[in-house]
């Protein structure tokens, strides 16, 4: 990182060092929430220090392809990044853990699982050999379950689906027999209109809106089962990270922390105004999963898991850990917020 | 201030230095480490790695060594030029015949992929040889093809329109609706230029020799045409046919399209050994020389980047914004994109401009789709104009030895002046973007 | 002198070996593509391994085919004032063009991504996608070694040029 000494402006005052950083991310320009969270983040951390701490955002692609970002990051010719855990499972397996996994936590369980569980002491460790020190920035909120342009009533419906759904979501579909299909971006849309594949899953009623795949599939799922809550995360170089004073360090912490809670609240005020616009201008086929088919792919999802788990010691470790936490939250959001949902979900009418 | 606006000496020191002749992408990685020794030390170069990462991850750009493949076996079997000179005889009556006849199968070639490396690579090596054979001035020949097989830009799938549409937060679907006529439009313009030319100056285009046509009886026209045309539909039916009927995506349709092409080299029995093996080496060496100028226009973009050459033009059009109404700010936009894409290649465009711009312009009230489509017809462009047209390095590649970098520059002119009446037509009726979405998505 | 021939010689032999076996890939990549097609459309079946197998491929080809793709002088150029030029002129362009551009650029290339690539086989880098490729980190090292084969090729280009332009005559494989 550059960095310079401003000018002490009278004898009382101690000069200041000042710093400016890059961060790369792995989304495209301009995507909302996600490319524009970071952002946020960035100017957030210009504020917050006063100007001491500037950092210059540039989007997936921009300086480094998407990918790039933890290599970059790790190699600290950027200072930070940002992205989701799950993108660095060919480094680091265990890293799946900490944005998302099929049937996992949903955004106030990992919230929780970090904050006041240990979580976030586990995904040091885990990328503390690559000199990468990771914070919570975002979570998208329970996600959407895909654009099918078929009907799915059976777990057997999956054999032979042609889906795009990359990482354990995609491992999970295989296992039921489905046909995982990887696309670039930009072939998504075609390939689903045109049938090439029968059904792709994306983010959330706000970021699919804008991709319009309600003109090229009629049923739209949900709920997200393979990702209930995705963390995004802002990574920092170790070195550069322990290069600011504590004050700093402690400012850019908070400031994840609070973009964090601003990325679940876009999400959930942005997600209900898109489904809302989906359904009753678009005439999307709103469908929920059939019970018995959620059950299914559970099982199958914990196979999965248990699977990946067995491939390295850490993965195992933060497998376990997660689980155990998942337990704790669990039998006290069954009585908590999934009952109260229980209880008000009917009285939000999903059309008209 | 020599620091300050080190970015334009480096465009300028590049425009010099590529003039003498050594391989452009060397030529591209020695400048651009140059300049960015002087301007910002060894360090940032760390990026680089992941920016050719970033290349061999593109899955998209795969279309280009199965394109290439169909395009040498075409080329190779003899077929192509079957191919291309009965369509020529076909429109024989007509002057330009022939290479109206090339601009319609750039326009098809384009709809199946958004990769132009890969359509002015496949076009100039079926088309530019049976045109010189027929008499076209070399010029007329090169442009033609150049302009023809950049069509694939505009014309979806398109990966440009992908990328905007991203940025600015428009469906895909409704640009690529967006982008057809424009494009059909592109398509009419060029082909009025080689009619207009044709007439000039008869001896740029011949017709076919009225002896040779007279020679053919109706009725053995028809066979030959019926015989000729059966190849190019097959190969179409493979490749559009297999993307619109869901069968394979853009990109797989392209080996689609090379095993169809090997196929029909077996029928016609002209396949052998030696043609696979002189068709492999051609296409290796046509992907090596397409993506290895990418890497070096990786690390140009890099070293861009890297002296903030960037904030210097988005500081430039933010400024422009406020001080001007909405019609001239759109006007200098316009010119500046045209002018930066004879440097940076469209995707630094798309990513360096758009996200300022669009917001701007969204804000003076003009259409979101429209303004898109604008910046992928002015990006289309870029690929075509001297002296870093990247349309024109990849044509240079695959045309014979006495086609020279400067008849390829002088042929391309008249079409980007085609080009920009086809933006200006764009510009003033917005209908031709908004009209066909509205139609087919209610 | 004799020895810069053997050199120029030994390189070029080097890269015709290595641009052949590269060819094959072409044929494989269609091969691969065009099956995963059939396979998905007729059969409903398809792999995550194989699909990311057209890509590797991909990115194979270009890296590793780029040194014989220089043997054959495939890598275009400007050529408006370098066409005109004697073949000695032209000799001392390919000549400086590799001291100033090529071997800079070969150099830079390989130096930075030797670290990357160091960091993929420390943890031994696969596919962040279940049933993907586990070999990411020999993908990634087609970087440095396909720069090497471009820089062995640059030496033997500017060895040859060197050559002409002392007047020695020399058979030149891939001239144009
Ligand atoms: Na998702
Ligand atoms: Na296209």
């Amino acid at each position: 990182g550059q960095e310079k000494k401003e000018e002490a402006k009278g004898p009382a005052v101690q000069p200041k060092k000042t710093y400016e950083w890059k961060m790369v991310t792995t989304w495209p320009p301009n995507l909302p929430v996600l490319q524009t969270g970071a952002e946020r983040f960035a100017k957030r951390v210009g504020e917050a220090t006063g100007g001491q701490l500037k950092i210059e955002v540039f989007a997936g692609g921009e300086l480094v392809p998407p990918l790039g970002v933890f290599d970059a990051v790790s190699e600290g010719t950027v200072e930070c990044g940002s992205g989701a855990s799950y993108y660095w499972a060919g480094k680091v397996p265990a890293a799946q853990w900490f944005a998302a996994v099929p049937f996992g936590f949903n955004a106030q369980g990992i919230n929780a699982w970090f904050y006041s569980g240990g979580g976030l002491q586990l995904w040091e460790e885990v990328y503390a050999p690559f000199n990468v020190i990771p914070r919570p920035q975002g979570n998208t909120g329970v996600q959407m379950g895909g654009w099918f342009r078929k009907d799915m009533n059976t777990i057997d419906d999956y054999k032979g689906l042609k889906m795009r759904i990359p990482g354990l979501g995609g491992k999970v579909i295989s296992k039921a027999g489905g046909t995982v299909v990887l696309l670039p971006g930009g072939e998504i849309f075609t390939s689903l209109e045109r049938g090439v594949i029968d059904a792709t899953e994306w983010v959330g009623p706000m970021h699919d809106l804008r991709m319009g795949f309600y003109k090229a599939a009629k049923n739209y799922y949900y709920p997200g089962w393979h990702e209930p809550g995705t963390c995004l995360e802002v990574m920092f170089n170790k070195k550069a990270y322990e290069s600011l004073p504590v004050e700093l360090q402690q400012t850019v912490d908070a400031v994840a922390a609070e973009t964090n809670m601003w990325s679940l609240c876009e999400f959930e005020a942005g997600n209900g105004a898109a489904l809302q616009t989906l359904i009753s201008e678009h005439n999307v086929n709103l469908v929920r999963f059939p019970d018995q088919l959620m059950e299914d792919l559970r099982k199958l999802a914990t196979e999965t898991l248990e699977e990946e788990a067995n491939k390295d010691p850490m993965s195992r470790k933060v497998h376990d850990a997660f689980l155990k936490f998942k337990a704790q939250v669990g039998v006290w959001g069954s009585v908590s917020e999934n009952a109260y949902y229980n209880v008000i979900a009917d009285k939000y009418a999903l059309k008209k | 201030m020599f620091m300050e606006y080190l970015p334009g000496w480096m465009f300028l020191a590049l425009t010099i230095l590529l003039m003498i002749g050594f391989p452009v992408t060397f030529t591209l990685m020695g400048t651009a480490l140059t300049f960015g020794l002087i301007g910002f030390g060894w360090d940032f170069f760390n990026l680089l790695p992941l920016r050719i990462w970033g290349v061999m991850t593109n899955v998209t750009l795969l279309a280009v060594p199965l394109f290439v493949f169909m395009g040498v076996m075409l080329e190779r079997s003899g077929l192509a030029e079957e191919l291309l000179d009965t369509m020529g005889l076909a429109f024989g009556r007509l002057r330009g015949g022939l290479a109206i006849s090339v601009v319609i199968v750039g326009a098809l070639l384009g709809a199946s992929t958004g990769i132009v490396g890969a359509t002015v690579v496949t076009m100039g090596l079926l088309a530019v040889p049976t045109m010189l054979k027929r008499g076209y001035q070399k010029e007329l020949a090169t442009g033609t093809v150049s302009a023809s097989g950049t069509l694939g830009q505009i014309i979806p799938p398109s990966i440009v329109l992908v990328l905007i549409g991203d940025i600015v937060g428009v469906p895909v679907g409704d640009l690529f609706m967006g982008a057809v006529l424009p494009g059909m439009v592109l398509v009419g313009l060029y082909i009025l230029y080689i009619l207009i030319v044709s007439f000039i100056k008869p001896g740029w285009a011949p017709p076919i020799p009225k002896e040779e046509l007279a020679a053919l009886t109706p009725k053995i026209m028809l066979k030959k045409v019926c015989r000729a045309m059966f190849p190019p539909l097959f190969l179409m039916m493979a490749v559009l046919g297999s993307i619109f009927a869901g069968v394979a995506s853009p990109t797989e349709a392209a080996g689609v399209g090379a095993v169809g092409a090997t196929l029909l080299t077996i029928a016609n029995k002209k396949f052998s050994m030696k043609i696979l093996q002189e068709v492999m080496h051609s296409t290796m060496q046509l992907t090596c020389m397409v993506f290895i100028i990418l890497v070096g226009a990786a690390s140009f973009g890099l070293v861009f980047r890297g002296m903030g050459g960037d904030h210097l033009v988005r500081e430039f059009l933010g400024g422009i914004a406020h001080h001007h109404g909405q019609w001239t700010v759109l006007f200098i936009v316009m010119g500046i994109i045209f002018v930066i894409g004879f440097f940076l290649d469209f995707i630094e465009i798309t990513f360096i401009h758009v996200p300022v711009l669009a917001p701007i312009m969204i804000e003076f009230g003009f259409d979101p789709a429209w303004f898109c489509i604008l910046i992928a017809v002015n990006l289309q462009t870029s690929f075509m104009t001297p002296p870093f047209g990247f349309s024109l390095f990849y044509l240079k590649a695959v045309t014979p030895p006495e086609i020279s970098t400067g008849d390829i520059y002088r042929g391309i002119i008249p079409f980007v002046l085609f080009q920009l009446i086809g933006l200006l037509i764009v510009v003033m009726f917005p209908q031709l973007v908004t009209w066909l979405p509205s139609v087919v998505f209610r | 002198m004799g020895l810069i021939k053997t050199f120029c010689r030994w390189i070029d032999k080097l890269n015709t070996w290595v641009g052949h076996v590269v060819a094959w890939a072409t044929a494989i990549v269609v091969a691969v593509v065009f099956i995963d097609v059939i396979m998905r459309y007729a059969f409903n079946i398809s792999f995550v391994f194989t699909q990311e197998l057209e890509w590797h491929l991909f990115a194979f080809i270009f890296l590793m085919g780029a040194g014989y793709t220089l043997l054959k002088d495939g890598h275009v150029r400007v050529d408006i004032i370098y066409q005109r030029c004697s073949p000695k002129t032209k000799a001392w362009i390919n000549f400086l063009g590799v001291i100033f551009f090529l071997i800079p650029g070969c150099y830079m290339v390989i130096a930075t991504s030797l670290n990357f690539v160091y960091n993929a086989w420390v943890v031994m880098e696969g596919s962040p996608d279940p049933g993907g490729i586990p070999y990411r980190f020999i993908l990634k090292s087609f970087i440095p070694a396909g720069f090497v084969l471009i820089l062995l090729q640059g030496l033997s280009l500017g060895g040859k040029s060197l050559l002409t332009i002392l007047g020695k005559e020399i058979e030149t494989e891939g001239e144009r």
